[in-house]
C-alpha cells in the first residue's frame, strides 16, 4: 500500500540533500536580486524630448499635431480610481477615434499596482489619476514614475500650487452626514466631540482608514489640527482635555473607536448604514455621495456647518516612458475640460477655474464652514503613525 | 542462438549486496535455471541481464555484444537488448486486448504489417490461444494469461527468453501442464531460456543446466542430476529435496567417519586427513531395516506417517548421548512399522553426502 | 577489443571520454532520474526560493518603511520581527490574531472531530438507515467553498448592528436581533469552519474504522463485552492514532483559511492570522505580512511534524490489516430512529441550507427583506444602480472566463506533473532522489494559501531568473495555484503510479519501447483514472479558492471568487450570493462528474485523506 511521505521517519532537515537543495535555492535567489533596474537619467531625458514633456514642452500645444501623433501610438492604458472614468474614456475614444483603455482600481491598489509594474520594468501606465497624495508621492513621484504635464492654456489660468508637483484634477472633501428623526435641517450634534459620547455609541459609521484614503486624510487633519481639537473639546465639555495619547487629535480618534464606531469597507456602506438607520446616525465620507442623495438612492443630510471638513485632491500625470505620450496629453486635457470631465463635475469640485459645475449640483466649496487641508508632507509624516495608532486601538 | 555471459557481476542496493561477484556462462540454446530461496539474488541477476537494473561492477555479454560494462559505463537499455521476458505476474497490459498485447513489441519495433500478421498467426496457433485474442487480460484465466505472456515474448523473435517464476501463480495441476508446454516450446524454438524459480522441481524437470544461488552467490552450476545427486555444499544439499535433510556430525579419519551413535567406512576422496565433517542424508536416502547392516545405526520409532507410496518414519537415535531425531522416507513395500519398534537405519553409500564442517564443501 | 598493454595516455583519455559519453547516454535513457532532478530543480525554484525570499524580506527594510525602520530600503534589520513579537503593536498584529487563530482552530477541530467521528461510526459500524444519502450529503459542505457557508451564516444570523446593517432571517422574519457574538466573530467562524471540515474528519475516521478487522470486535463480543465496552476498549484505541492524525490535519488545514474569517471577522474587527496578514499586505506593510506568513508556515509545519510522529506510532498497530472484510453492524436498537432523524436533519441542513439561503438572498431586491414580493432576478439578469446582473455583466463574464482558463491550466498541468512525479517516485522507489522529490513536492502543504499568495506576489513582481515579471498576468495565478496543488497532485500521481506496478512498464521496456512510448502507450492509459480525478479535483479547488488568489488578482486577471469578495466588501451581497451560487453549482457538478467518471470517491484525494 502507498504510504505517505508523512509516515516516513527520516527527518528531512538532517538530510544532506536537503541542505544541498537549500544552497541551490540560495544561489538562485542571488540571481534574482541581481536584476533590479535602475533609472537612467539620459534615457529619461531622451524620452522627455521625444514626448515633448518637461523642459521640452513647447510654448504652445499644437493639438492637431498631437492628435496625429496619438493616432500612430499604441493604445494608452489609463489607471484611474473612479469607475466614472469608464464613461469618460468611452466618449473620448468616440470623439478622437482612439482606443484608450481605462483600468479602474481602488486608490491604494492602484498606486501599489503602478509601483509594482514600475519596479518590474513594465511601463504599462500611460496616464494616472488617483488620490492619496501621500502614498502617491512616496510610491510613484519618488521614483519619477509619473511625469508632470500641464497644458499651456491651463497653466495660464491656474494657481501654481495646483499644478505642482503634478496637476490636480479635482477637489473633494471628507465630510459628515447624518440622518435624524427630527428636523433634517438641524444637525443632531453640536460638536465633533459629541460623536464620542454615549448617545452616539454604535451610531457613527466610517470606512476603514486602512483601506480608505478619505477617512485617513480626515484623521490626519484631526491630528495635525490637534490644538484646535483641544479647543473644541473645551468648548463642548467646558473643561480642558485630559490626554491619554499624544494629543487631542489622537485622543479624538481613540474615543471615537472606543464608542463602538461602525467600520465598514466601502463608502457606499457608510451611506447605506446612515440611510437605513432610525434615529440619530452619522457617517463620514466624501461629498460625492451627495449626488446619490439628490438622485434619491440614499436618504441623509450633509453637514456643512458643524464639523470641519477635510479637502483633498486627485493628481493626474503621465506615466514616465509611456509609448503613448500624445494620447496621454489628449486624454489629460479632455479630462480637465468641461465636457471631458463631466462625470465628475456633478459631484466633485473642478480645479480648472474654467469649468462650471453641472446643472443641479448646487454644492460649492464655499458652502463648508470650516475646511482643513493637510499638506502632502503632513500626510506623509502622519499616515504611518495613524495606521499604527488605528491598529492599536481598532 | 545466443549465449549470455556474466563476468564478475556485483549489484548492491544500499548496503545490501544482492549479487556478489557472479560469473556465469549460459550456452546458446540452453534452458538454464537460476534456483534459490527468496532473496538469493536470482531475480536481480535476471533483471541485470534484462537491463532493468544496472550492476555496480562487472560485465554482461549477450551474444558477442557487451550490454553492460561497469568499468566504462557502457549500458544498453532494456529496450535495445532484444530480449523476451515473462514476468511472474505476467505483466499483461490490462488496457489492451490480447491481440494488442501480443503485437505491441512488433509495433514498437516497427515491424512491417504483413510480417506482423504472419508472426501473430503463427504464435497464436502455436500456443492455441486463437479463441481469445479479442479479449482483455482480466477476462482470462491464469493459465490463459500465462500463455498470452509467453506468446507476447515468442512473437518478437527474441533469441534469449527470460522467465521470472512464470508458473508460480498457477495451481498445481496447471503448473505441471505448463511445464510440459514450456519444455515443448523450448525444443521447438531452440531459444536460449533463462529461467528463475524457487521451485526445485521446476528447475530439475525443465533445465539442461542450473545454478543454485544463495546470498547473491552461485553455490553450484551443474546439470539437474549433478545438483541433486552431488550437491556441491551443505546448502545445496539441504535446499534440494522434498523434505528437510538429516544431518549427522562426525569426524573423518582415513576413509571412515565416526559419529555419535553411528560409523561409516569407504568414503571416497577422503583426502586431507583428520577433520570434522557433516554427513547428510535425505529421508529417501535412509532405509529402515529390522537387522543391522554396515553403515547403520540403531533407533526407536516415534511415529509412523503413511504417505501413499511411502511411509515417513520419525525415529530417535538410541546410541547417541544427546537426544537426536531422524526422518526416514521408507518404501511402503518394505513392511510394516509400529511406534516403539527398534529398527536399524542404514545409509545409502551410493548417495552419501559428506561435507567439511568448516567450509561446508562437499568431500 | 582487448588491450594487451598498460594503457598509454591517449588511450586513458579515450576511455575517460567513453565513460563520460556512456554516463550521458545512461542519463538520457533513465527518465526517472533526469526527471527527478528536473522536478527537484523546478520545485526548488518554485517553493524553496520563494520561502527563502520571504525570510530575507523580513530581515531587510521594505518599501515605504525606511523612515519608520530608520535605515535605507534593503538594509538588514530586525525591525519587523521586533514589531511582531515585542513592539507596541505586537498585541494587535500578532498575539491577538494568534490567540484567535488558535482558539478558533482548536474549537472548530474539536467540533468537526466530534461530528465527523460520530458520523463515521454511525455509517461504518451501526445499522443506521439511509447510509448512502447521509454519506453523500455529509460531503457537500466540504466541497463548497467555506466562504459560501459564511455568507449563508450572515443571511441567517446577520444583524443590523454591524456593517451596513442588513438584517438576517432571524431578525427580519422572526424578529430576534441576534447578538454580535452570534452574528460575527469567533463563534460563527468556528461553527462555519467546523461545518466546512467535518466531512474531512469524517472521511479520515471512516477509512480508519473500515480498516479495523471486524474479527477483533467479534472476539471481544465472544468474550462477553457489551457494545459500549467494545467501543471503548477495542474500537477507539485501535483508531486513536488515526483520529489523532485526523485532528492535526484538520487543524493544519484551517489555520491559514481566509474566506470565513474575512467575511465574519473583519466587520467586527476580529482578526485571525490570515486576515491580519491580508490586511498588512493590503496597506503595503509587507514586512509585517511576511513575518506572519512565516509564522503560519511554521505552525502548519509543526502540525505536520506532529502528524508524522503520530503516524509513525500508528505502525505499531499491526492489527490494521487494511481489509476489514468482516463488517460488524452494531444495532442501534430503540435509538435507531431518533439518531437517524437527528443525523438526517443535521447533514441536510449543513449540505443544503447554505446554498438555499444564497439563492434566496441573491433574489432579494432589498437586502434583508425576506418577503415574497421582494424577490427579483435583477441581480442575475437585470440592472441596478448602473451595475448589471451577473449574467449580463461583462466583468463577471471576464472573471468567469479567467476562472475557467486558470482552472483548466492548473488542472492539466498539475495532473500531468502529478503523474510524472508519481513516476519518478514509484520508479525510483527507495532512492534518495525519489524520496527528496516526494518530500519537496509535499512542502507547499505547509504553506497556507494566503501565505503562498503573499510570497508569489513579491517573488514574481519582477523578472526572476528565466521568468519575466508575472505580476498582473494570469500566469502568476496559474503558477501559484499549480504549486499550491502540487502536494495533492503528486500524492494522487504517486498512488496511481504505485498501483501500476513496475512490471507493466518493464515489460514494455523489454519489448523495445522507449520512455515516451511507454508514457503514451502504457503509463498514461493505465493512470487515466488517477489523471482524470486529479484533473477535476485540481480544477474544482482552483475555481473555488479564495485564500490563494486574493492577493494575486488584478482587474484583468479577476476571478469569480475574488469578484465575490469584492462585492461583499462593496456591500453588494446579492451579486456576491449569485456568483457564490454559480461557483457552488460548478464545483458540485464537477466533483460528481469526477465521481462518476472514476467510479471512486474523489474526496479521497480531495482533502487528501491519504496525506
Amino acid at each position: 500500500m502507498f504510504r505517505p511521505a508523512l509516515a516516513r521517519k527520516e527527518n528531512i532537515m538532517t538530510n544532506p540533500w536537503y541542505r544541498r537543495l537549500v544552497a541551490i535555492g540560495c544561489s538562485l535567489l542571488l540571481i534574482g536580486f541581481g536584476t533590479v533596474s535602475s533609472q537612467d537619467d539620459a534615457a529619461y531625458d531622451a524620452w522627455l524630448e521625444q514626448a515633448q514633456l518637461g523642459p521640452y514642452q513647447p510654448a504652445e500645444e499644437d493639438w492637431d499635431a498631437i492628435l496625429e501623433a496619438a493616432r500612430e501610438e499604441p493604445p494608452l492604458t489609463f489607471y484611474v480610481a473612479t469607475s466614472r472614468a469608464l464613461g469618460a474614456t468611452d466618449r473620448f475614444n468616440e470623439r478622437y477615434g482612439l482606443n484608450v483603455e481605462a483600468i479602474n482600481l481602488g486608490t491604494n491598489d492602484l498606486i501599489e499596482r503602478v509601483r509594482r509594474e514600475w519596479d518590474a520594468g513594465l511601463r504599462n501606465a500611460g496616464l494616472i489619476m488617483v488620490g492619496n497624495p501621500a502614498l502617491f508621492q512616496e510610491a510613484l513621484l519618488s521614483r519619477n514614475a509619473v511625469t508632470r504635464y500641464v497644458p499651456r492654456e491651463l497653466e495660464a489660468v491656474m494657481d501654481p500650487i495646483e499644478t505642482e508637483p503634478l496637476l490636480r484634477h479635482r477637489y473633494s472633501v471628507g465630510t459628515w452626514y447624518y440622518s435624524t428623526d427630527g428636523d433634517p435641517d438641524v444637525v443632531p450634534y453640536e460638536n465633533l466631540w459629541e460623536l464620542t459620547t454615549e448617545p452616539w455609541r454604535n451610531r457613527v459609521a466610517t470606512t476603514d482608514p486602512l483601506s480608505s484614503s478619505t477617512i485617513l486624510m480626515y484623521f490626519t487633519a484631526v491630528v495635525s489640527n490637534a490644538d484646535q481639537m483641544a479647543q473644541m473639546y473645551e468648548d463642548y465639555f467646558g473643561e480642558s482635555i485630559e490626554l491619554t495619547t499624544e494629543n487631542a487629535g489622537y485622543e479624538f480618534i481613540k474615543r471615537l473607536l472606543d464608542n463602538d464606531v461602525r467600520i465598514v469597507s466601502a463608502q457606499r456602506d457608510v451611506a447605506e448604514a446612515v440611510s437605513v438607520a432610525t434615529g440619530n446616525f452619522a457617517g463620514m465620507g466624501t461629498q460625492s455621495l451627495y449626488r446619490l442623495v439628490q438622485e434619491g438612492t440614499y436618504d441623509f443630510t450633509l453637514d456643512t456647518t458643524v464639523n470641519p471638513v477635510v479637502r483633498t485632491f486627485q493628481w493626474i500625470g503621465i506615466g514616465s516612458y509611456t509609448e503613448s505620450p500624445n494620447q496621454a496629453k489628449l486624454l489629460l486635457d479632455w479630462l480637465m475640460s468641461q465636457e471631458g470631465g463631466a462625470p465628475w463635475w456633478a459631484a466633485d469640485f473642478a480645479v480648472n477655474p474654467l469649468v462650471d459645475p453641472t446643472d443641479g449640483f448646487d454644492l460649492r466649496m464655499a458652502d463648508f464652514a470650516q475646511v482643513w487641508e493637510p499638506t502632502v508632507d503632513e500626510m506623509v509624516e502622519l499616515s504611518d503613525d495613524l495606521i499604527d495608532f488605528f491598529l492599536l486601538y481598532r | 542462438m545466443t549465449r549470455v555471459v556474466l563476468e564478475h557481476v556485483t549489484k548492491r542496493f544500499g548496503n545490501d549486496v544482492a549479487v556478489d561477484d557472479l560469473s556465469l556462462e549460459i550456452h546458446p540454446g540452453e534452458f538454464f535455471s537460476l534456483l534459490g530461496p527468496s532473496g538469493c539474488g536470482k531475480t536481480t541477476t535476471m533483471r541485470l541481464i534484462a537491463g532493468l537494473d544496472r550492476p555496480d561492477e562487472g560485465r554482461i555479454l549477450i551474444g558477442d555484444t557487451v550490454v553492460v560494462d561497469a568499468a566504462d559505463g557502457t549500458f544498453v537499455p532494456a529496450s535495445r537488448r532484444k530480449l523476451g521476458m515473462v514476468f511472474q505476474n505476467y505483466a499483461l497490459w490490462p488496457h489492451m486486448t490480447v491481440r494488442e498485447n501480443i503485437l505491441f513489441g512488433l509495433e514498437v519495433r516497427k515491424v512491417k504489417k504483413a510480417d506482423r500478421d504472419e508472426r501473430f498467426a503463427e504464435v497464436i496457433d502455436q500456443l492455441q490461444i486463437t479463441n481469445f485474442v479479442a479479449r482483455y487480460p482480466n477476462e482470462l484465466s491464469g493459465g490463459q494469461q500465462q500463455r498470452i505472456a509467453l506468446a507476447r515474448e515468442l512473437v518478437t523473435g527474441a533469441e534469449v527468453l527470460l522467465m521470472d517464476e512464470p508458473l508460480s501463480n498457477l495451481d498445481a495441476k496447471l503448473r505441471i501442464d505448463m511445464r510440459v508446454e514450456l519444455k515443448r516450446l523450448h525444443t521447438a524454438t531452440g531459444k536460449t531460456v533463462i529461467y528463475v524459480t524457487h521451485d526445485q522441481v521446476e528447475a530439475l524437470t525443465l533445465s539442461e543446466r542450473m545454478a543454485v544461488m544463495k546470498d547473491g552467490e552461485v553455490q553450484q552450476v551443474a546439470s539437474p542430476d549433478d545438483v541433486f545427486m552431488r550437491p556441491a555444499n551443505m546448502f545445496v544439499a539441504s535446499f534440494m529435496g522434498q523434505s528437510s535433510i538429516n544431518t549427522f556430525e562426525g569426524r573423518l579419519r582415513g576413509d571412515g567417519i565416526e559419529g555419535e551413535g553411528f560409523s561409516v567406512t569407504g568414503i571416497e576422496n577422503a583426502q586431507g586427513g583428520d577433520r570434522r565433517v557433516i554427513v547428510a542424508a535425505r529421508p529417501e536416502e535412509l532405509r529402515a531395516t529390522q537387522e543391522p547392516s554396515p553403515a547403520s545405526f540403531r533407533c526407536e520409532i516415534i511415529s509412523v506417517m503413511p504417505m501413499g507410496y511411502s511411509t515417513l518414519l520419525y525415529v530417535r537415535m538410541l546410541d547417541a548421548s544427546a537426544e537426536r531425531f531422524v526422518t526416514i522416507d521408507q518404501d511402503r513395500r518394505d513392511g510394516h512399522f509400529t511406534p516403539g519398534d527398534t529398527v536399524w537405519a542404514a545409509f545409502d553409500m551410493e548417495s552419501l553426502h559428506v561435507f567439511d564442517e568448516e567450509t561446508q564443501a562437499r568431500i | 577489443m582487448s588491450q594487451p598493454t598498460a594503457p598509454s595516455a591517449p588511450r586513458a583519455n579515450r576511455r575517460r571520454l567513453r565513460r563520460a559519453v556512456n554516463a550521458v547516454k545512461l542519463w538520457i535513457t533513465t527518465p526517472h532520474r533526469w526527471m527527478g532532478w528536473l522536478f527537484l530543480l523546478v520545485f526548488g525554484y518554485l517553493i524553496l526560493v520563494p520561502v527563502g525570499e520571504i525570510i530575507l524580506a523580513t530581515l531587510r527594510i521594505q518599501e515605504g518603511d525606511a523612515r519608520r525602520a530608520g535605515g535605507a530600503i534593503g538594509d538588514w534589520t530586525l525591525y519587523y520581527w521586533q514589531r511582531t513579537f515585542t513592539g507596541d503593536l505586537s498585541r494587535r498584529i500578532f498575539y491577538e490574531p494568534l490567540m484567535n487563530t488558535l482558539i478558533v482552530s482548536v474549537g472548530y477541530t474539536v467540533l468537526a472531530m466530534t461530528i465527523g467521528v460520530t458520523l463515521a461510526w454511525l455509517l461504518v459500524k451501526s445499522d443506521i438507515p439511509f447510509k448512502k444519502f447521509i454519506g453523500f450529503a455529509a460531503l457537500i459542505p466540504y466541497i463548497v467553498p467555506s466562504w459560501t457557508i459564511a455568507l449563508a451564516w450572515l443571511t441567517m444570523f446577520g444583524n443590523d448592528r454591524v456593517g451596513i446593517g442588513a438584517p438576517g432571517i432571524l431578525q427580519s422574519v422572526i424578529g430576534i436581533v441576534p447578538p454580535d457574538w452570534l452574528a460575527y466573530g469567533m463563534f460563527p467562524i468556528t461553527i462555519v469552519l467546523a461545518i466546512n471540515y467535518f466531512a474531512f474528519t469524517f472521511l479520515l475516521s471512516a477509512s480508519a474504522l473500515a480498516t479495523i478487522d471486524g474479527r477483533l470486535e467479534e472476539s471481544a463480543e465472544l468474550h462477553g463485552a457489551g457494545g459500549r465496552r467494545i467501543l471503548r476498549a477495542i474500537t477507539l484505541p485501535l483508531i486513536l492514532p488515526a483520529l489523532g492524525s485526523a485532528f492535526i490535519l484538520t487543524f493544519a488545514q484551517g489555520i491559514g483559511t481566509f474566506g470565513a474569517p474575512a467575511f465574519l471577522g473583519i466587520p467586527v474587527r476580529f482578526y485571525m492570522l490570515s486576515t491580519q496578514l491580508y490586511q498588512s499586505a493590503g496597506i503595503g506593510r509587507f514586512g509585517d505580512a511576511f513575518a506572519l506568513t512565516l509564522i503560519l508556515i511554521v505552525m502548519a509545519g509543526l502540525a505536520i511534524v506532529m502528524n508524522s510522529m503520530m503516524m509513525g506510532r500508528r505502525k505499531q498497530f499491526t492489527t490494521m490489516t487494511g481489509k476489514g472484510s468482516t463488517h460488524r453492524r452494531v444495532p442501534l436498537g430503540r435509538w435507531r430512529w431518533p439518531v437517524t432523524i437527528v443525523t438526517l436533519l443535521f447533514v441536510s441542513i449543513a449540505a443544503f441550507m447554505p446554498i438555499t439561503l444564497l439563492v434566496w438572498q441573491s433574489l432579494q431586491l432589498q437586502l434583508g427583506n425576506f418577503g415574497i414580493t421582494n424577490l427579483t432576478l435583477t441581480y442575475w439578469i437585470g440592472e441596478i444602480d448602473g451595475m448589471r446582473g451577473i449574467v449580463a455583466d461583462p466583468r463577471v463574464r471576464h472573471a468567469a472566463w479567467n476562472s475557467l482558463i486558470i482552472g483548466l491550466a492548473v488542472a492539466t498541468s498539475t495532473a500531468l506533473i502529478g503523474i510524472l512525479t508519481g513516476y519518478v517516485v514509484a520508479k525510483g522507489r527507495g532512492s534518495r532522489l525519489a524520496r527528496v522529490v516526494e518530500q519537496v513536492s509535499f512542502l507547499p502543504y505547509v504553506i497556507p494559501g494566503i501565505a503562498f499568495g503573499a510570497i508569489y506576489l513579491t517573488m514574481f513582481a519582477r523578472p526572476v531568473g528565466p521568468l519575466p515579471a508575472l505580476y498582473g498576468t494570469i500566469w502568476i495565478i496559474i503558477l501559484a495555484a499549480m504549486v499550491n496543488r502540487l502536494p495533492f497532485a503528486s500524492r494522487t500521481g504517486i498512488s496511481a503510479m504505485m498501483q501500476i506496478g513496475h512490471s507493466l512498464e518493464e515489460a514494455a521496456e523489454v519489448h523495445g519501447a522507449g520512455f515516451f512510448t511507454r508514457l503514451k502507450r502504457i503509463l498514461l492509459p493505465l493512470s487515466k483514472r488517477g489523471f482524470l480525478a486529479g484533473f477535476i479535483l485540481s480544477f474544482v479547488s482552483t475555481v473555488k479558492d479564495l485564500s490563494l488568489v486574493v492577493l494575486l488578482v488584478t482587474p484583468q486577471t479577476m476571478v469569480l471568487t475574488v469578484l465575490t469578495f469584492g462585492y461583499v466588501e462593496l456591500g453588494r451581497r446579492q451579486f456576491a450570493d449569485a456568483i457564490g451560487v454559480v461557483i457552488v453549482v460548478l464545483v458540485l457538478s464537477c466533483t460528481w462528474l469526477a465521481q462518476w467518471a472514476t467510479k471512486t470517491n474523489p474526496l479521497e484525494g480531495f482533502g487528501g485523506s491519504n496525506r
